[in-house]
């Protein structure tokens, strides 16, 4: 437990540009050729409804952090409220979503790299490898959380994408938008809305380090919905930035690479370099930051007992065994995975955990402020309602094995966990 | 961390001037070329939504391909029509400065009315978009492709498209001399293949129906250096036959 004056390490603005990083980190380089190609022209208010759902999200994880002064997310908020059992599911699945998230980064890295020299298939294969090879050796190594790096970082990463928007609004042409596609209508918002959310997910990877941070209940709100505002500015003017530079065709044609194609149109070699660059870092960064705080949360789920013990094991304080199975599942997602299906998958996980943090936050937000509990909870509802028939649409077989996984977890895990402890 | 800042401040401000720099050489038109991949002659109008703007009629005979027309960057609607019946209405921007190829395929006489689609087309429409490449029966459909591509000396860009009805998935190889390398591998009926890069030159084109070892067809071509091409897959009078379309 923390108190106010916590002595941890984390002032706001590494706080902000952990919250703000972890979102851009790896989120729009991936989700904008997705979301231009289902919503075109409203790719941007497809960010912005996703954001609302964050925004409300952001607000409840602020709640409970600060009610419960623990750091360890949803999984922890469910344990405090007595749902044991939600939380063991819970934390199995968000386990999954990282490891689909990672797989998304591993995957953008690999892309961006490959395309900067033309490589091939094979080459981009072997670049998404190698970052997670070396990422998992570097926290095996105990060399994880640099603030000033991923500060550093965080920076590049910001200015590039807003030069990028700004190149796009110096050549404001709205035909660019529906270039080379059919305009199309505004209700396909809230479908690109569910296809990306994984870009906003990153903020919560904060509430794991919540014992780090200095004076939390005094610089967690207003700084965290700071960066999440923020975020929601940057992907609205990146949307239609980019778009301006590259047009909708070019920019789903390319949907891997979507930020370097709209930097090349703009700046020739120099604008590609300053992509991947920016590109490279940042997703190289999410990744980080999402194993890190993903083995550490395998290993108090595991210390919970709602993990087999296997994940308990530590050397030099880190759980090297979690650090290992999540980097190679991520890995081998990356590699065989289709881009949409990945994105779309962590998705649908990340609205889930947000759509039960909204829920239980109900119980402690302010009287007046309840109103902003229920936005999460019916945004995200809805989103979920049709991002599931989307994958029933373009994905079947992908959203089988999800299901079939969501399936296994909530009636499986109980079992599995019972028979791994009475063994222990 | 100030001095980090600074510096990649400096450089947004050198790539920013850059951008700006750059020599104007804008015009305002589109290209548009249209590939008729039916074996009917199509009747196609080209018309801006803003109906003062622009309206451009050509007729296409059965494999035939328009030469690029300049028109004003607009949304525009493509209006089809083949034995006077009215086949596709379709909307796409053209942007300015921007070179475009509309492809036409399907069976026209199977339509019965505008735009018909399958169910499951619609559908993928609606969660799609723009990705949208189920293949809609044999309904008469159209598919749009960029065409500015930007490429290094000694480079060509091919893409690849399947407008062969009813024809299995194909394989396409390129070979110059002993080296072959594989351009598309189980391309199916009305899904593009998204551009590689090949060094430029005299090459071989094989296609391949998926799982058959033997081409059923082949063609010798040269690519030249920074083109970009796209080999269209259809069905002709005599047969199968490829289109190769330089930009």
């Amino acid at each position: 437990m923390s108190d106010n004056n916590s002595s941890g390490s984390l002032g706001w603005p590494s706080v902000w540009a952990l919250a703000a990083g972890g979102m851009v980190g790896g989120g729009i380089y991936t989700a904008l050729g997705v979301v231009v190609a289902v919503a075109g022209q409203w790719a941007w208010l497809s960010f912005v409804i996703s954001g609302i759902i964050a925004c409300s999200s952001a607000y409840c994880y602020i709640v409970l952090a600060n009610k419960f002064e623990e750091s360890g997310g949803a999984f922890t908020y469910l344990r405090e409220v007595n749902k044991e059992g939600i939380a063991g599911s819970l934390s199995w699945l968000l386990l999954l979503g990282y490891v689909l998230t990672m797989a998304v980064y591993a995957f953008a890295f690999g892309h961006y790299l490959s395309y900067s020299f033309n490589g091939g298939p094979l080459i981009t294969r072997l670049c998404a490898i190698g970052i997670m090879l070396a990422l998992v050796s570097l926290n095996l190594a105990g060399v994880t959380k640099t603030k000033k790096v991923e500060i550093a970082i965080v920076s590049l990463n910001l200015l590039a994408l807003i030069g990028l928007a700004i190149l796009g609004f110096l050549q404001w042409d709205t035909l660019k938008l529906v270039s080379g596609i059919e305009p199309r209508p505004i209700w396909s918002a809230p479908i690109g809305a569910a296809s990306i959310f994984m870009a906003y997910e990153g903020f919560q990877l904060l509430t794991y380090e919540y014992d780090e941070i200095k004076k939390p209940k005094e610089i967690l709100k207003p700084t965290i919905m700071a960066a999440v505002v923020f975020v929601i500015i940057i992907y609205a003017i990146v949307a239609v930035g980019a778009v301006m530079l590259a047009g909708s065709l070019a920019i789903i044609a390319q949907k891997q690479v979507s930020l370097s194609v709209a930097a090349r149109s703009a700046l020739g070699l120099p604008g590609l370099i300053a992509m991947t660059v920016a590109a490279v870092f940042a997703t190289a960064a999410a990744i980080n930051s999402t194993l890190f705080s993903s083995a550490k949360l395998s290993k108090r789920v595991a210390d919970d007992q709602e993990l087999p013990s296997f994940f308990k094991k530590t050397k030099n304080n880190v759980p090297y065994r979690a650090v290992i199975l999540l980097g190679i599942l991520s890995t081998v997602l990356a590699v065989i995975g289709k881009l949409s299906s990945l994105v779309e998958a962590a998705s649908l996980i990340f609205l889930i955990t947000f759509g039960v943090v909204n829920i239980i936050a109900l119980k402690f937000i302010k009287k007046g402020r309840k109103w902003i509990s229920w936005v999460g909870i019916i945004f995200s509802g809805l989103v979920i309602l049709i991002l599931l028939m989307r994958l029933s649409v373009v994905a079947p077989v992908q959203l089988g094995i999800l299901l079939l996984l969501a399936l296994f977890i909530i009636l499986g895990r109980p079992v599995l966990v019972k028979k791994y402890s009475s063994n222990s | 961390m100030k001095k980090v800042i600074s510096n990649i401040f400096c450089l947004l401000i050198i790539l920013f001037t850059m951008g700006c720099s750059k020599k104007s050489q804008k015009t305002d038109e589109a290209q548009l070329r249209i590939l008729n991949a039916t074996l009917d002659d199509i009747q196609v109008q080209v018309e801006s939504s803003n109906k003062d703007k622009f309206k451009h009629q050509i007729e296409i005979k059965g494999n035939g391909s328009s030469g690029y027309i300049s028109l004003p960057g607009e949304v525009y609607d493509l209006r089809i029509n083949s034995q006077q019946k009215f086949l596709l209405n379709k909307k796409a921007g053209l942007a300015p400065q921007e070179k475009y190829t509309a492809i036409i395929y399907g069976k026209p006489e199977f339509s019965s009315k505008v735009n018909e689609a399958s169910f499951t087309h619609k559908l993928h429409y609606v969660f799609e978009g723009a990705e949208n490449h189920t293949k809609n029966g044999f309904l008469p459909s159209h598919s749009l492709f960029r065409d500015k591509i930007k490429l290094k000396k000694g480079i060509s860009s091919l893409r690849a498209f399947h407008a062969a009805v009813g024809i299995s998935p194909i394989k396409i190889n390129i070979k110059a001399d002993k080296k072959s390398q594989k351009l598309t591998k189980g391309l199916a009926y009305g899904k593009p293949e998204v551009g590689k890069h090949f060094k430029a030159g005299s090459k071989k084109v094989e296609v391949y129906l998926k799982g058959s070892m033997k081409p059923i067809l082949e063609k010798d071509y040269t690519f030249k250096s920074q083109k970009a091409y796209l080999i269209v897959f259809l069905e002709k009078q005599e047969g199968l036959g490829i289109e190769i379309l330089e930009n």
